[in-house]
């Protein structure tokens, strides 16, 4: 075959060497810069990659193998202490020694590599290689094939340079005037390491450095971490700040024509946080070096199976490095935490860690963090399975349902069955608003029986679904019996519960009342967050006033729709409650409409949870999805959460 | 777990009196449920009229549609044609539905492509009242109307089957995407308040007579995706190793009943499949 690979970067390179170790293909590279010309400081691969690679090509592994730097902890930097956290072997090498490492290989493989030189469309190839970066030209000129979709991060980065080799991994917080900025370091030769720079949008705009030029934000930079520099060297080149952009695309093969595949970052790109654009721009190459091995005879089903193969690994590393540019994006909101508990938390961001995985990591700092949850010393005890009081309730554990957990009772009416149903430790007291008047809940949910529920009462009269009947808006005489009901329920359930909750949340009444899709009221009971608050709030005073044992409030943190819940509108509604005396919020999602799009995958409630405990200190449960001891110890120890609710 | 098999309902080399032999054979052979697929371009036989066969020729054995176009359907036709055959085979339908995955057959059947997840989702409700109701006939004669599955693993799909099915069908593929879109059909379900679980059906393509034949209906059949049917085509289960394997790792991500679709219109498929996946 004739085979055009366009960029010289390492999927380009390193897939060109493994095609032509793999048949006789005539290779041609393109790349438009010339010879040598790199950008960029280290790049970081796992164990785990490097294992791969090295089964690949022998010989290259080899060469690698001397020039990568290796280490085997994460250090983290908090207001002038550390955090060293065992256990987590990574390697980095520079990218330039990388390219010429590749380029050497290929060369020496028979590959013809053209520096300074563009791929001209109209030549005859079997095959084209779009290898060239996340601006590829060709996936652009071909969009509506590929199916290019594009997520702008919010926060801000700047690559620099560190005139030394640090100890290991390295993240360094530092809170300043403007804002908290962040730092993620890691050694790439002897004497040099990457060291980036991130923080938030509002804090570089306070900071000024929306208007610095490259001498300006270095001096910024090297002001800020001169406390953890003690004098070394950082640099710039060319540097900029950047946000970075998570590329998807539909399709990563276009038949028709010249077949055209695209690879690497051209094709997807991971946040840097994690560290795995390079690896799996790398492991593409692997991979469709071997497809095409594997199906010589049949070029569409060679490119097909490259696809299906790379697309689920691909797809779980893009998860694992939003969840993590998410927890930077919010790593302020964490400042209040222990350092051992924020270590563990910041290990745990992508979800594909447990606590069960960090106590074979680094056993020492699973005890300090299981000892962080009860402010105590260290200890093996973990945190799900450690006592708690809430709201001067005791509890022998930190779960609730499971064969250890709290027991909990399903939502109970207030107006129709508030004071039946057995003994329990956690009842849920609610009124079925806009969603009265249903077809038993087992035959299917919001199935308005014929005529409906004609004294349904909701914020505003909006149908619940397009088969209900529009709800009765209700009035201030309503909502004084709605709440005189939930007081007179609660109070049937004194001695009978240890922790009452109150159900603000599933779009039943409160809800209707918090969501802004559903709140169209122009009273007092409508409008800003304060005003959708008013009625819920009467209802948790009341039931405060009745209630004796632990208080909490169930509500949607999200509505999963546009236009919806904000964070800061659940943040508000966490810090209103308490302030009337509930102990504890559950965060729940969805429901205020009955249509909205929820990613129902273990523990997706967990980020908002921990984004309304860390900012507003109120307790929270977190449930949805959860179904092992181990995911709820994550949780409670990395401080996300402080009750988790098994599925 | 039980194990189902397809009728070749939607295999052109099948005769017309292949169909009622195949149920015969089956519902002797031990199989627990019989199921269709549909496709309106193509030639295979209409899923219900097919099932409607096979009811009339057994007795025990479950009818199962992997699964008929919904949005295609007038609804309340579609509620009468499944409580009718759900009257008429002593309750033993289980109607699977979906939304397709080819615009030609609604260009065909000159229903709009758009707004189908939300037509779809609409029919689920409006059958179950029907059925619940009464105002149009037949009465079913499960309780409620037959059992109703959908796929589908995005949110709003998900949402779908939480509030309304009763089960989720997993469309094929490798046991661990089956875990997978179980495992969010099951926090789906929770999460909405529904009580009990779903229930879980997966199928999968089999030939175990002729591969080569039913390689060749599964390029033909699924021609339009492309390069991807020849991947559909290799992962058709052609050796006893296979299929105990495949079964296997089936029953331990959760599943409750595989169908095993045929791939080739040759009735000793059924005795070959019974003796392997029966045993």
């Amino acid at each position: 075959m004739k085979i055009a690979v366009v960029g010289g970067g390492p999927a380009g390179l390193y897939f060109s060497l493994l095609v032509r170790q793999r048949g006789d293909h005539q290779v041609t590279v393109f790349e438009r810069n010339p010879s040598g010309a790199t950008y960029g400081w280290g790049v970081v691969f796992s164990e785990g990659t490097l294992t791969e690679l090295q089964g690949a090509d022998q010989r290259l592994a080899r060469r690698f193998d001397q020039a990568l730097m290796r280490w085997s902890t994460i250090r983290i930097h908090r207001g002038g202490r550390q955090t060293i956290v065992a256990g987590q072997p990574f390697a980095a090498i520079s990218r330039r020694t990388l390219l010429h490492l590749l380029s050497e290989s290929a060369s020496e493989a028979g590959v013809d590599i053209r520096y300074s030189a563009t791929f001209d469309p109209d030549e005859p190839y079997d095959l084209v290689v779009a290898a060239d970066g996340v601006n590829s030209t060709l996936r652009l000129a071909d969009a509506s094939k590929f199916r290019p979709s594009e997520w702008i991060h919010p926060t801000r980065y700047i690559w620099l340079g560190l005139g030394r080799a640090l100890p290991g991994f390295t993240f360094v917080f530092e809170p300043t005037a403007h804002g908290l900025f962040w730092v993620h370091a890691y050694p790439y030769e002897a004497q040099a390491s990457t060291f980036i720079v991130e923080t938030t949008e509002e804090s570089w705009r306070r900071a000024g450095l929306d208007r610095a030029s490259e001498a300006e934000s270095l001096a910024f930079c090297r002001e800020t971490f001169a406390g953890f520099l003690k004098g070394a060297e950082l640099k710039s080149n060319r540097s900029l700040w950047l946000q970075f952009v998570t590329l998807r695309c539909r399709s990563w093969v276009r038949e028709g024509g010249t077949p055209l595949v695209i690879l690497g970052d051209a094709a997807h790109t991971a946040h840097f946080s994690i560290g795995s654009g390079t690896k799996l721009a790398m492991e593409d190459a692997l991979v469709l070096a071997e497809t095409l091995a594997d199906s010589s005879d049949d070029l569409a089903v060679a490119l097909t199976s490259y696809e299906a193969v790379r697309r689920p690994v691909v797809e779980r590393f893009q998860e694992a490095a939003l969840a993590s540019a998410d927890y930077f994006a919010h790593v302020a909101d964490l400042e209040g935490l222990a350092d051992a508990t924020f270590a563990f938390n910041l290990i745990t961001r992508s979800g594909r860690v447990n606590h069960l995985d960090v106590q074979r990591q680094d056993p020492s700092l699973v005890l300090a963090t299981n000892g962080a949850v009860l402010a105590a010393d260290p200890t093996p005890l973990p945190p799900a399975l450690a006592p708690v009081t809430v709201g001067g309730v005791r509890f022998a554990n930190r779960l609730v349902g499971g064969s250890l957990g709290m027991t909990m009772s399903p939502p109970i009416s207030v107006i129709a069955e508030g004071r039946h149903g057995p003994i329990t430790d956690v009842v849920v007291l609610t009124h079925d608003g806009p969603r009265s008047g249903g077809r038993p809940s087992q035959d299917g949910l919001d199935r308005p029986l014929r005529g409906g529920d004609l004294e349904a009462l909701a914020a505003s009269p909006l149908p619940y679904t397009r088969f209900h009947a529009p709800p009765r808006e209700a009035t201030e005489k309503d909502l004084a019996e709605v709440v005189e009901a939930f007081a007179r329920a609660a109070k049937q359930w004194n001695g009978r519960a240890r922790l009452l909750l109150v159900d603000g949340a599933n779009g039943r009444l409160l809800a209707s009342f918090l969501s802004p899709l559903t709140n169209q009221r122009t009273d007092a009971f409508g409008g800003t967050v304060a005003g959708r608050l008013r009625f819920p709030q009467s209802v948790v005073k009341a039931v405060r006033s009745t209630w004796e044992g632990a208080l909490g409030f169930r509500f949607s943190a999200t509505d999963w729709v546009l236009d919806g819940i904000t964070l800061d509108d659940a943040s508000a509604i966490a810090t209103a409650v308490a302030a009337d005396g509930v102990d504890l919020v559950e965060v729940s999602g969805g429901g205020a409409v009955a249509d909205y799009d929820a990613p129902f995958r273990a523990g997706y409630l967990v980020p908002l949870a921990s984004r309304i405990r860390n900012r507003t200190g109120v307790p929270v449960l977190v449930g949805g999805g959860i179904t092992t001891i181990d995911q709820a110890n994550t949780i409670i120890a990395a401080g996300r959460a402080d009750l988790v609710r098994l599925s | 777990m039980r194990v189902g098999i397809g009728l070749p309902s939607a295999i052109p080399a099948r005769g017309p009196d292949l169909v009622v032999q195949w149920a015969q054979r089956a519902e002797a052979a031990g199989f627990s449920s019989l199921g269709v697929l549909d496709r309106v371009n193509y030639d295979a036989y209409e899923p219900l009229v097919s099932l409607a066969a096979a009811a009339a020729v057994t007795e025990r054995i479950r009818l199962v549609t992997m699964v008929v176009i919904g949005p295609l359907h007038n609804t309340v036709l579609l509620a009468r044609q499944a409580a009718s055959l759900d009257a008429l085979s002593g309750g033993r339908l289980t109607l699977g539905l979906g939304v397709g995955a080819r615009l030609d057959d609604y260009e065909h059947a000159e229903i709009d492509h758009r707004g189908r997840g939300r037509r779809l989702t609409e029919q689920l409700a409006r059958m179950r009242d029907h059925w619940e109701d009464g105002q149009v006939g037949p009465r079913p004669v499960t309780p409620g109307g037959p059992d109703l599955l959908v796929g589908g693993s995005s949110g709003p799909s998900l949402l779908r089957l939480a509030r309304l099915a009763d089960g989720y069908v997993h469309g094929g593929g490798p046991a661990r995407s089956f875990a997978a879109a179980a495992s969010k059909a099951k926090i789906a379900w929770e999460e909405v308040g529904r009580p009990g679980k779903p229930q879980l059906w997966a199928q999968a393509y089999f030939g175990l007579g002729d591969p080569a034949a039913g390689r060749s209906f599964l390029l033909d059949y699924y021609a339009f995706t492309g390069a991807f049917a020849e991947r559909i085509a290799e992962e058709n289960l052609e050796t006893p190793e296979r299929i105990v394997s495949f079964i296997r790792s089936y029953e331990e991500a959760g599943c409750e009943e595989l169908v095993l679709l045929p791939t080739t219109a040759d009735i000793n498929e059924v005795d070959r499949l019974a003796a392997v996946a029966l045993a």
